[in-house]
């Protein structure tokens, strides 16, 4: 009885499996797309990417986008994997800012020009944070502090954009800083709620509860002008540090790819990200919904990379 | 094999392991080394302790027995196992995992064909089915399987 | 409590939410029991799936997985000495002698009350000591994270037996094992030899898959080359499972096993990034403790009985920071928080305030979860043992190695996690042979990276100074239980080998 059972199901996995293929040749996207996560599942770009692959098939032809994550390497696995992948448009980078700082901190066989960047979605300012029972209660206070004594800074990672920031702070105001590195923001929150340590670098999206429920105290944000949803978080360049920096997020594909399907790609993440769907789940899980197209964010991660490469001797190559 | 014969062998093992991972920690800077460095010395001074103490008390008692036939019979499981994983890249998920359901049960000694090929068919179907189909985990793209 | 109260009659009264609660034990069961799926990837491919669906299912749907997948974990544990997750390592110390002597059945049973035991009770605590706990779980920084690390290890002391050295030997080879990959402070690649893969160390779950399930493949290769057929190996007639349940005796005997080692889940649990490892070996070791008498790893029922009261006990607690903090206490709860987000809704404590019934409904589904894990497992159990021993052994292993490959493939979506299976099989195969135990290997490789950072970070804040480790209570506490567990054993055996001197003495 079980093995007519299991007999029965391998001949209908095979059919399902043998019917399932061949695509027919035609207009762009003719099959299912693939976004490459480069971390583990759960994270921010992870479920970022999971939202975007749930509004796509209206915007894809009916054509789905599933998400693999390819995890390791510090998102050097992921991302070599991209670069290398058969430049069609079905593969696509789930392209953050390690994709930058990724080949000046490590031997890669690729940098951020491999790729085309498709749309950037997200944007997370960065975030000067304190505990509540932090006695600096102003970047001014905070910077007096730093200039004095050695003040320590939790970072989600060796070499993550929050580092990065942090280290383009220590430039600009002459200043060091002890490091705590941690595995994930997740044993960062802990230490600064903990009042284990006086500062912290973050993404903007991932304290907003925090701060409002006065667990934590915003000193600063590396943003132009005040977030009218956090009025009273002030920017870096009110006290006269011009300051812009974040966690960005974005797509990309391989370098050679088409430039019409490059452009078909353009067209349906705009409509993607536009979608109104996708937004409300963005807005409400806190993650910061800022748009740029392909030529628009390529010439970004451009400037990017140009402010890292200043810094590049402070991280240097190993 | 007698115990105190593996135990110098373990110990000479274990000293190749503590020099190599010494020189190569040596030479990481300053706090990355810290870690590696005093655990490659504390190992190595622990295989000198075991190389000293097997010497000195010469257990005779057997530590483990291994006949040849059995040597060989795992020999050829981990070349089984290492082929499979050098195909997997190659051939896809489903046609390499068939081979290696039936190689396996070669190497044990299952000596009926068409039950074998069956048994293997099946299995491999239900694990697939299992991790790619119903939970969605991506496997090597295979010849057999949808795109 | 009136908010528990209608989370309650949520989930009992209506029989979808009840259907998917059952519906994500009995999953959770299933690829528990797989050696290579675990709750982890499950819950990771779940997730999208949760999109669409009521917050209400969805959470039901997870919160049953996770909550029964390290009790699945116990069953190939006990049956083939295989465990389905990580957190059933230690299980197979003591359930497999028990399956060798035919008594699967009352193993499994030990297993599940132990099991469900340990799983109320920390359900118990995430509905009424989370913010008590999480309060307790801010408290420990760097300094408190090295002092666990070396208490974790100094339970190695104590399992060791009368293998110190061969143990210490092991202990050192998984922190330096530990420290392959990036340097946590910084960044420096230590050990990868230019391979990219090992930049973030060793993937832990092939490593564990190599050291168990591939291992256990070549022991039953060379056992079936094997000319005298020793009772491991010869077809090993097991007894249908009749009574699994343990009996009032037994569960007399079990509870003071069963309240240390929930407690110690429990503790553990709401540590964030401690983990379940860290605690299934604290409470075995407990257990060694409390019971002298015993010969542990010969099928002793408090050896079952410790580490899954302990795993399970950190399910839900490892719940209570996510839920009172917003902070992930573990890998499988940071995807509840992908989860939640998905949802729109980020934890901590306005969840409380933002949607109070879907903060509930996880809470309580904890405790329901655990309530029907019970009678589903011992059927799933008693069905997996009926087919599983019917299969012929080279069927079953062939079986076992695909389940292997494919679980260490699908973990990270990546061959190498293969090849290190593999490399740790034949590792496990050699460390059996030379009688080297497991244990400490694993708990170093866990909480190596741990000491690591902890010691460092602690000298960022301390300026340099080790001073730092004993003025803080908490981790001078800990540091002088360390001392303690780790110097017992040894006093103890020291005091063993003077008598037996004494007495050679007074002989001769």
């Amino acid at each position: 009885m079980l093995k007519r059972f299991g007999t029965a199901l391998c001949v209908a996995v095979i059919i399902v499996a043998l019917t399932g293929g061949g695509a027919l040749a035609g207009t762009f996207p003719d099959k299912n797309l693939k976004i490459i996560v480069p971390f583990a599942p759960g994270g921010g770009v992870d479920v970022t990417c999971r939202m975007i692959a749930e509004v796509a098939p209206k915007h894809l032809n009916g054509k789905k986008i599933v998400v693999e994550n390819m995890p390791g390497g510090g998102a050097v696995i992921g991302q070599t994997y991209v670069a290398k992948a058969k430049p069609d448009g079905y593969t696509i980078l789930a392209y953050t800012s390690s994709v930058v700082s990724n080949p000046m901190t490590k031997k890669t066989s690729f940098t951020h020009t491999s790729y085309q960047p498709i749309a950037m979605y997200c944007f997370d300012p960065e975030i000067l944070i304190v505990p509540a029972k932090s006695p600096y209660d102003s970047l001014k206070a905070f910077i007096e502090a730093a200039q004095k004594k050695e003040v320590s800074v939790a970072t989600p990672g060796y070499s993550t954009s929050h580092h990065i920031a942090s280290l383009i702070l220590e430039d600009r105001l002459g200043v060091k800083f002890g490091y705590i590195h941690n595995q994930s923001a997740a044993m960062q929150v802990q230490q600064l709620l903990g009042g284990h340590v006086e500062a912290g670098m973050m993404a903007m999206g991932e304290t907003t509860q925090y701060v409002k429920d006065g667990s934590l105290k915003a000193l600063g944000l590396m943003i132009d002008v005040r977030n009218p949803d956090f009025s009273a978080i002030p920017t870096f360049k009110e006290e006269g540090i011009d300051l812009v920096w974040g966690a960005f997020r974005g797509l990309a594909v391989p370098k050679d790819t088409p430039a019409d399907t490059v452009k078909a790609l353009d067209e349906a993440f705009k409509n993607i990200v536009a979608d109104p769907d996708f937004n409300d789940r963005m807005q409400k899980a806190g993650f910061p919904v800022v748009y740029r197209n392909a030529s628009d964010f390529t010439a970004y991660v451009g400037v990017v990379a140009e402010k890292l490469g200043k810094i590049l001797p402070t991280l240097k190559k190993q | 094999m007698k115990t105190w014969k593996v135990d110098i062998i373990l110990a000479a093992a274990l000293i190749v392991i503590s020099v190599v991972s010494f020189s190569d920690s040596r030479n990481y800077p300053d706090i990355a080394s810290h870690f590696p460095v005093r655990l490659s010395i504390v190992l190595g001074i622990l295989a000198l302790v075991l190389l000293v103490k097997s010497l000195i008390k010469r257990r005779e008692e057997a530590m483990f027995t291994l006949t040849g036939e059995q040597f060989r019979v795992i020999v050829v499981v981990v070349a089984a196992v290492a082929l499979y994983t050098t195909l997997l890249g190659h051939l896809g998920y489903l046609s390499s995992s068939f081979l290696l359901m039936i190689g396996m049960m070669t190497i044990l000694g299952f000596r009926k064909k068409t039950v074998m090929v069956v048994t293997a068919l099946c299995t491999v179907a239900v694990v697939y089915a299992a991790f790619n189909l119903i939970l969605g985990v991506p496997l090597p793209q295979d010849f057999f399987m949808a795109k | 409590m009136e908010h528990i109260l209608t989370a309650f009659g949520d989930i009992l009264f209506h029989p979808t939410v009840l259907l998917f609660l059952v519906f994500g034990v009995v999953v959770g069961l299933i690829v528990g029991a797989l050696p290579g799926l675990n709750d982890t990837i499950t819950l990771a491919v779940l997730i999208p799936i949760t999109f669409a669906m009521d917050p209400k299912y969805a959470f039901m749907l997870l919160v049953g997985v996770y909550t029964s997948a390290c009790y699945g974990g116990s069953i190939p544990a006990i049956l083939l000495k295989i465990p389905g997750t990580a957190s059933s390592v230690v299980t197979t110390l003591d359930g497999y002698p028990m399956t060798q002597r035919g008594e699967s059945g009352k193993a499994i049973g030990i297993s599940t009350t132990s099991s469900v035991f340990g799983g109320l009770s920390s359900s118990l605590v995430l509905m009424f000591l989370a913010p008590i706990l999480a309060s307790y779980a801010l408290k420990f920084g760097p300094p408190e994270y090295f002092a666990l690390a070396i208490l974790g290890l100094s339970t190695v002391a104590g399992m060791s037996g009368d293998n110190v050295l061969k143990s210490l030997i092991v202990c050192v080879i998984g922190l330096i094992i530990s420290t392959v990959g990036m340097s946590p402070q910084t960044g420096y690649p230590r050990y990868t030899f230019g391979n990219d893969y090992l930049l973030e160390g060793l993937p832990f779950v092939p490593m564990l898959i190599g050291l168990f399930g591939v291992t256990s493949v070549f022991e039953v290769a060379e056992g079936l080359k094997s000319r005298v057929k020793d009772g491991t190996f010869a077809k090993m007639t097991v007894p249908r499972i009749g009574k699994v349940l343990p009996d009032l005796a037994m569960v007399k005997r079990l509870l003071p096993t069963w309240i240390t080692s929930s407690a110690i889940g429990n503790l553990i649990g709401v540590i964030p990034g401690a983990g379940m490892i860290m605690a299934i070996y604290m409470a075995y070791d407990q257990a060694i403790r409390a019971n002298k008498d015993k010969k542990f790893g010969t099928g002793v029922p408090e050896g079952i009985a410790a580490p899954e009261a302990a795993n399970n006990a950190v399910v839900a607690s490892s719940m209570v920071p996510l839920m009172s903090l917003g902070v992930p206490g573990n890998s499988t709860s940071a995807l509840f928080l992908g989860a939640l987000m998905i949802q729109g809704l980020r934890p901590g404590p306005s969840l409380f305030q933002d949607a109070p019934e879907v903060a509930y409904i996880i809470i309580v589904g904890f405790f329901v979860a655990n309530l029907i894990m019970g009678p589903v497992g011992i059927l799933i159990a008693k069905f997996l043992s009926g087919i599983i021993f019917r299969i012929p052994r080279e069927t079953l292993t062939a079986a076992i190695a695909l389940l292997c490959v494919t679980g260490a493939f699908a973990v990270g979506n990546s061959i190498f996690n293969v090849w290190i299976m593999l490399i740790f099989g034949i590792l496990g195969y050699v460390f059996n042979k030379l009688k080297l135990p497991h244990s400490p290997l694993i708990l170093a490789v866990i909480l190596g990276s741990m000491m690591e950072r902890g010691l460092y970070q602690s000298m960022v804040l301390s300026k340099g100074s080790l001073m730092i480790f004993l003025t803080r209570p908490i981790s001078l506490v800990m540091l002088a239980a360390s001392v303690f567990f780790a110097g017992a054993p040894l006093f103890s055996m020291a005091r063993n080998r003077l008598k037996k001197r004494a007495k050679r003495g007074a002989i001769s």
